[in-house]
């Protein structure tokens, strides 16, 4: 019997203004996964999280959650158990960690509970926990990025949307932070859908990837399946 | 710790400067006559009251050798607005000791000053406030002004209209308090005369220069004459300007205000045949004595301000109570209320029992070659 | 000792006044050019309500905050639609409508000539009449506002706000509605406004237009920036400044001939200086 499909998406069509961006993505991903999306700038991978997660409006096509249709809108999202972190971390420098973290936790309603979820988030991070009175403004690149999928994982979600984690960051510093996602994913059993240039990194830890083009999935598969065969190659370069 | 350190010698500096002055304030001398003038300097009346302070300066070098003791002008900036005008009003009363202020410039736009001074019961003259705006003016016994009273310039444009068998006015004003206050009599008596039709009223705010609208809009109604009142003289200008150009052939009545050099200067022969009523003063010779005084003392180019003359009267009139020997609040607002004394314009300066200038006489003037005459 | 009182009184009133936009502009980020127009509201209902209709003073004040409240909704609603400079703009353009109400609603307002007569607070015998004891129920609603104010920001209200601020698109991703949080700190910030309006009708005991238009909402956005934004502390010490500096150079002695020219000049020079040298404001967190 096939494993209900935690998130699915189908068919879905997304334009920004005249510009059509998704040409019927279809896509889903399965409990305590993490799935890789791939392929050039502009082919509408952050697209995809933005889209699911109710950032920016869909033209058409369906999302499922546990295989029931559901209506793809912010508060929706975060009340089913998915969260999302954006690209370029956005964490509010002004805000201290603490601060950033208690952001996080729209969906906890008491402090008591906020306490018991920072403590359980500072455990995955525990380099954040020296740093809780500092301005998140204050802290290095990896820090803050450690710091936006802490906020992200405050509500303790199913499904975790990552946005190119890895950006400007060095690369001792994501390994770190790819290992810091595998440990949660192995840790807390949460899913994780991944967008990601860096192809050697997120093929360490996904379990499946798809590789998208010009809004269309043209392949999808094991990372290692889909390296070898060399369509990573010639998307990037552009000769699909 | 620098930041706080840095923040701490500002404010003590500041406050210092105020509570140690304030504090060790020297007793009241009473050899000196202190008199404050509060008046608008930086806002948007200030050649209002540039011209306010010339003329007490003139007034008092007249009457300097004539008071008993010295007498002290302390000048304070009302800036255009009810929050200067109470501060200068209150720093003059409460810090300088002044036994009379005269000001606040326009008087009858900034009001807060009024209830101060008569709490404290010091007399103000105001040399530009139109009593006739002013609300429970009974319950202000210390407040006086030296403004021209309304109804002697009304009833001489009336006349006039009446002479020229004007039938059909239109009538066209800012929303200055007084600018309203003079035209809604000037509707009223025009109404009460039974001879002359209103047949178009237009109102704008302070300042506004482009009236082709205004001036579309009342040609169509087809006036004989019009009627404007503008505080911001230097408007009226655009208007006679753009009435030409939009062909409107037709008697512009205005306030003395036309009397305006730098009008004249800046739109030579726009202004031609423009029609107002002046006060009579014009025909005196103390006028154009005064005038003279202040060019000797202030350069050719001085300007007056709309409220020169009337700065004059009020400075004459506290100066002559102040000759007499009335010297506490009480003291001058009573000698105030009996005084008559000859000013400019008029022989008996006197205020009636509501504090205004009183029997003041109109005469009606034109501009003719970019000269002011007047008509016979 | 009564002018003393006079500015403590006039620094208790934009005391109130700039902690009521520094929760707008310093904490939420919303450049608004419109405190004035909710001053002028809670000043012309406190006018009207007491001139007119002998109500008591501190009923007039929760009308007015009840009027300015809704009127504020209202306008903040439609602001919400622009961002940035563009709300700046349209708050501005707020500005002017609700001054040109006060100049051309004249049934209500008495137009250009204002409304004399305002009466000094009362309540249950005690009379607030006296400068001084004025002066003591100006610094109890300061402080009942700066403690309002600190609640507030300290507040995971507060918290959300300060991320708006800095960031409204990345805080939109955690499920808050930014809309609320915004029309809720915009209409608490006008009400608050009001009650230093209604504080000014009485002290004055005269309110016309001319005390609530553009040039009054800038001064109040200058006193902020000046003291600090999003610092409380700093937005109260902006207001001892601005109101002390201009009447301490009364005190200094430029020749009377040009005195009110200098001393504006002189005050242009200081502000320029400190911008200059502190562009954060005296304690700010951050520049505009």
């Amino acid at each position: 019997m096939d494993k209900e499909k935690l998130l699915q998406l189908n068919n879905l069509h997304v334009s920004y203004g005249s510009l059509k961006v998704l040409h019927g993505i279809s896509l889903y991903i399965d409990e305590g996964e993490i799935v890789a999306l791939m392929g050039p700038n502009g082919a509408g991978k952050s697209t995809i999280l933005k889209a699911v997660f109710g950032l920016i409006p869909i033209e058409s096509g369906k999302v499922f959650w546990h295989e029931k249709e559901i209506l793809p809108e912010t508060r929706e999202m975060i009340g089913r158990g998915i969260s999302y972190v954006p690209q370029g971390r956005r964490v509010f420098s002004s805000l201290t960690v603490k601060e950033n973290l208690e952001i996080g936790a729209y969906t906890v309603e008491s402090r008591n509970e906020i306490k018991e979820r920072i403590a359980e988030v500072l455990d995955l991070f525990p380099i954040l926990k020296s740093k809780m009175k500092e301005l998140s403004g204050h802290l290095s690149g990896g820090q803050q990025q450690m710091l936006a999928i802490a906020r992200g994982m405050m509500t303790d979600p199913k499904v975790l949307l990552l946005d190119e984690p890895s950006i400007g960051l060095a690369p001792k510093i994501v390994k770190e932070v790819f290992e810091k996602i595998r440990h949660i994913n192995e840790a807390r059993k949460t899913s994780i859908v991944i967008v990601e240039h860096n192809l050697k990194s997120v093929n360490e830890i996904a379990h499946r990837t798809y590789v998208l083009d010009k809004g269309n999935i043209v392949a999808e598969g094991i990372p290692k399946n889909l390296m070898d065969s060399g369509i990573l190659e010639k998307v990037f370069l552009g000769n699909i | 710790m620098k930041k706080i350190i840095y923040i701490i010698i500002v404010i003590v500096v500041l406050i210092g400067l105020i509570f140690i002055i304030t504090k060790n304030k020297t007793p009241k001398d009473t050899s000196i006559i202190k008199i404050g003038v509060a008046v608008d300097l930086s806002g948007y009346a200030a050649n209002w009251g540039e011209g306010e302070v010339k003329a007490v300066q003139l007034a008092l070098d007249q009457y300097k050798d004539k008071i008993s003791q010295p007498v002290e002008l302390i000048i304070e900036n009302t800036k255009g607005n009810d929050v200067g005008t109470v501060s200068a009003v209150k720093k003059l009363i409460e810090i300088d000791h002044v036994q009379a202020i005269i000001g606040p410039t326009w008087g009858d736009s900034y009001q807060g000053g009024m209830p101060i001074a008569e709490q404290k019961g010091i007399a103000m003259i105001s040399p530009s406030a139109a009593i006739e705006t002013l609300k429970n003016k009974e319950k202000f016994t210390y407040f006086f002004s030296t403004w021209w009273p309304q109804t002697s310039e009304i009833n001489t444009l009336i006349d006039h209209m009446n002479l020229s068998d004007i039938k059909r006015l239109a009538i066209v004003n800012d929303q200055d308090p007084f600018d309203i206050e003079i035209t809604d009599s000037l509707k009223k008596n025009i109404e009460a005369n039974g001879k002359i039709s209103v047949v178009s009223r237009e109102m704008f705010p302070v300042g506004v220069k482009d009236f082709r609208t205004i001036i579309a809009k009342i040609k169509s109604n087809r006036p004989e004459a019009v009627f404007i009142q503008v505080t911001d003289t230097s408007t009226m200008g655009p208007f006679m300007k753009q009435l030409k150009e939009q062909n409107v052939n037709i008697k512009v009545y205005t306030t003395p205000d036309a009397e305006n050099t730098d009008n004249i200067t800046k739109f030579p022969n726009a202004f031609d045949g423009i029609l107002y009523a002046f006060p009579s003063y014009g025909q005196d010779s103390s006028y154009n004595a005064l005038v003279d005084r202040l060019k000797s003392k202030y350069g050719a180019g001085a300007s007056q301000g709309p409220s020169f003359v009337n700065a004059y009267n009020a400075a004459t009139m506290l100066f002559e109570v102040l000759k007499g020997g009335a010297r506490t609040g009480t003291e001058i607002r009573d000698a105030l209320n009996r005084v008559n004394v000859p000013g400019v314009g008029s022989k008996d300066l006197s205020f009636s029992p509501q504090g205004q200038l009183q029997d003041v006489t109109f005469i009606m003037k034109t501009i003719t070659n970019n000269q002011f005459v007047e008509i016979k | 000792m009564d002018y003393l009182i006079h500015i403590a009184i006039l620094i208790g009133i934009y005391s109130i006044l700039a902690l009521s936009l520094n929760l707008i502009v310093g904490y939420t980020g919303l450049l608004s050019i419109t405190q004035a127009a909710f001053y002028g509201i809670g000043a012309y209902a406190t006018a009207i309500l007491l001139t007119s209709f002998g109500m008591n003073f501190f009923l007039s004040i929760i009308v007015g905050m009840i009027i300015t409240g809704v009127v504020s909704l209202a306008i903040g609603y439609v602001l919400s639609k622009f961002d940035g400079d563009y709300f700046a703009l349209g708050s501005f353009g707020f500005n002017i409508i609700v001054y040109s109400i006060f100049l051309n609603w004249q049934s209500l307002t008495r137009g250009p000539l204002g409304i004399p007569g305002i009466s000094k607070p009362s309540l249950f015998g005690l009379d607030f009449g006296e400068n001084i004891i004025f002066l003591i129920l100006v610094i109890i609603f300061a402080l009942a506002v700066y403690f309002t104010s600190r609640f507030i920001t300290n507040s995971s209200f507060g918290r959300v706000l300060k991320a708006i601020r800095e960031d409204e698109k990345a805080i939109e991703v955690f499920g808050y509605n930014t809309l609320f949080f915004k029309l809720t700190i915009f209409a608490i910030g006008a009400m608050i406004a009001s009650i230093a309006g209604a504080l000014f009708a009485s002290y004055i005991t005269y309110v016309d237009p001319t005390s609530f238009a553009l040039s009054e909402s800038i001064f109040i956005l200058a006193i902020i920036i000046l003291g600090g934004l999003a610092n409380n502390k700093g937005v109260v010490l902006g207001v001892v400044c601005l109101v002390i500096l201009p009447e301490a150079l009364r005190f200094v002695g430029f020749p009377s001939d040009i005195a009110a020219q200098m001393r504006q000049v002189t005050y242009g020079l200081i502000l320029i200086l400190l911008m200059l040298y502190r562009p954060q404001g005296l304690l700010g967190e951050y520049k505009l």
